[in-house]
């Protein structure tokens, strides 16, 4: 793993630590802030950790977001994102990742719906933070290769939000003669 | 033969708005060929067709290609070129050390297909790509400002990456629509309504933007009216 994407994992987890550990009013929108930061490296290196990482939050703070029981949230995930903090200061990938994926069950376990919900909840997490990695400079088909996700449901998916609104390059009455040009309109 | 190339993004973004047939009436009014790579066609049918979701519109697509709209380019013709330029686009923007991959192979073999066929024109609705093409000095200010990340270009591959690109020329699908609209491909949907001009193709740019064509609100109000002034002055 890359020194940075290291680096960055493990503050990331520090920080999640610390607002779960603070049991506060607050930790809502700061696990939906912390998520959505993790977002610069996922763009940035693209790799399966950075991302893992970010819909690991993003789910914890959607569950939280539903209200479900919070001290469960508090004491089931908070050892194991220290785990896996530990575990990846001393560069055991291998079970850094199984601790990741353990976050994932523990969220499942958390919400009694989650085990329907949880597939729901990951499809709609990818496609929100593929359109933040897509706002980030990042290709619509490299986002969806990234997080194995189909070009038509992000097509769609980020169609429907506002990022498409950034103007750029050739100014459009140039590209619409071009176009009836190439049609043979005068 | 004159062509024109078609990146995945338009072919969605049309399928998904029933406009597919819409395709094959230009192509007639074109008298060209329109392609698509083998890349294109994974994203495109390969990977839809295999799947529960959007099944019935990589079905479509494949009418499409059956019915002779659209030809596929074999991938040992682009894969070359391809490579190279898929190389040289992920390595232009350096952040925290690394070339940030920002494109898909599928867009850069639409890019190689156009240049090595020579086509008018590729077809891209997505923005990342387009704008590598036609302005990545801003590109790299959106990365920057997104990553809050100083990003460095490396001028050489930009040049390269330019000189090998420099006669690609980009259309959208909202063209695509604007252009078929004024050849009156759409007339049995001007209805007894007021402005049914304006309304119609309020709704099929409207349509492609929702399904992931990169044009602005500001940029549909600008081609409804200028449609609009083209039919007054006929």
């Amino acid at each position: 793993m890359n020194d940075s994407i290291k680096k960055d994992i493990l503050s990331l987890l520090k920080s999640a630590i610390d607002i779960l550990e603070s049991e506060e009013e607050g930790d809502l929108l700061e696990l939906q802030e912390l998520s959505n930061h993790v977002i610069h490296n996922a763009s940035i290196f693209q790799d399966e950790d950075s991302i893992s990482m970010a819909l690991l939050i993003y789910s914890a703070y959607k569950i939280f977001a539903r209200g479900k029981d919070k001290n469960r949230i508090y004491s089931n995930l908070t050892p194991v994102l220290k785990q896996a903090k530990a575990d990846l200061a001393r560069d055991n990938l291998e079970s850094f990742r199984k601790r990741v994926k353990n976050g994932f069950k523990i969220i499942m376990t958390i919400d009694s719906e989650a085990s329907i919900y949880l597939e729901e909840l990951l499809d709609k997490a990818k496609l929100k933070k593929g359109a933040k990695i897509y706002e980030h400079g990042i290709s619509i088909a490299r986002v969806a290769e990234i997080l194995g996700i189909s070009l038509w449901e992000l097509s769609s998916y980020i169609g429907r939000t506002n990022l498409p609104e950034y103007k750029t390059g050739a100014d459009m009455e140039k590209r619409i003669q071009l176009a009836r040009q190439i049609f043979g309109l005068k | 033969m004159k062509s024109i190339f078609f990146d995945a993004g338009p072919v969605i973004s049309l399928s998904t708005n029933n406009l597919l047939w819409s395709l094959a009436r230009l192509k007639s009014r074109y008298n060209g060929h329109f392609y698509f790579s083998a890349a294109v066609k994974k994203e495109l049918i390969d990977t839809p067709y295999n799947s529960k979701r959007f099944k019935f519109e990589a079905i479509q697509v494949m009418k499409a290609v059956e019915q002779g709209v659209f030809e596929i380019t074999p991938a040992d013709k682009t894969a070359k070129l391809a490579k190279k330029l898929l190389d040289l686009a992920n390595n232009i923007y350096l952040a925290k050390g690394t070339g940030v991959r920002i494109v898909h192979r599928g867009e850069i073999d639409s890019l190689a297909g156009a240049e090595i066929m020579s086509s008018e024109a590729v077809v891209i609705d997505e923005r990342t790509t387009r704008m590598l093409i036609e302005s990545p000095e801003e590109l790299k200010t959106l990365v920057e400002n997104k990553l809050h990340t100083p990003v460095k270009i490396q001028s050489e591959n930009l040049e390269n990456f330019r000189k090998m690109t420099s006669e690609i020329r980009i259309i959208r699908s909202s063209e695509l629509v604007a252009v078929a609209y004024e050849l009156g491909i759409f007339d049995e949907y001007l209805l007894k309504v007021p402005e049914a001009g304006r309304q119609l193709l309020d709704g099929l740019l409207w349509g492609v933007k929702l399904n992931g064509c990169a044009v602005s609100r500001e940029e549909i109000d600008k081609i409804i009216n200028f449609e609009l002034k083209k039919q007054k002055s006929i």
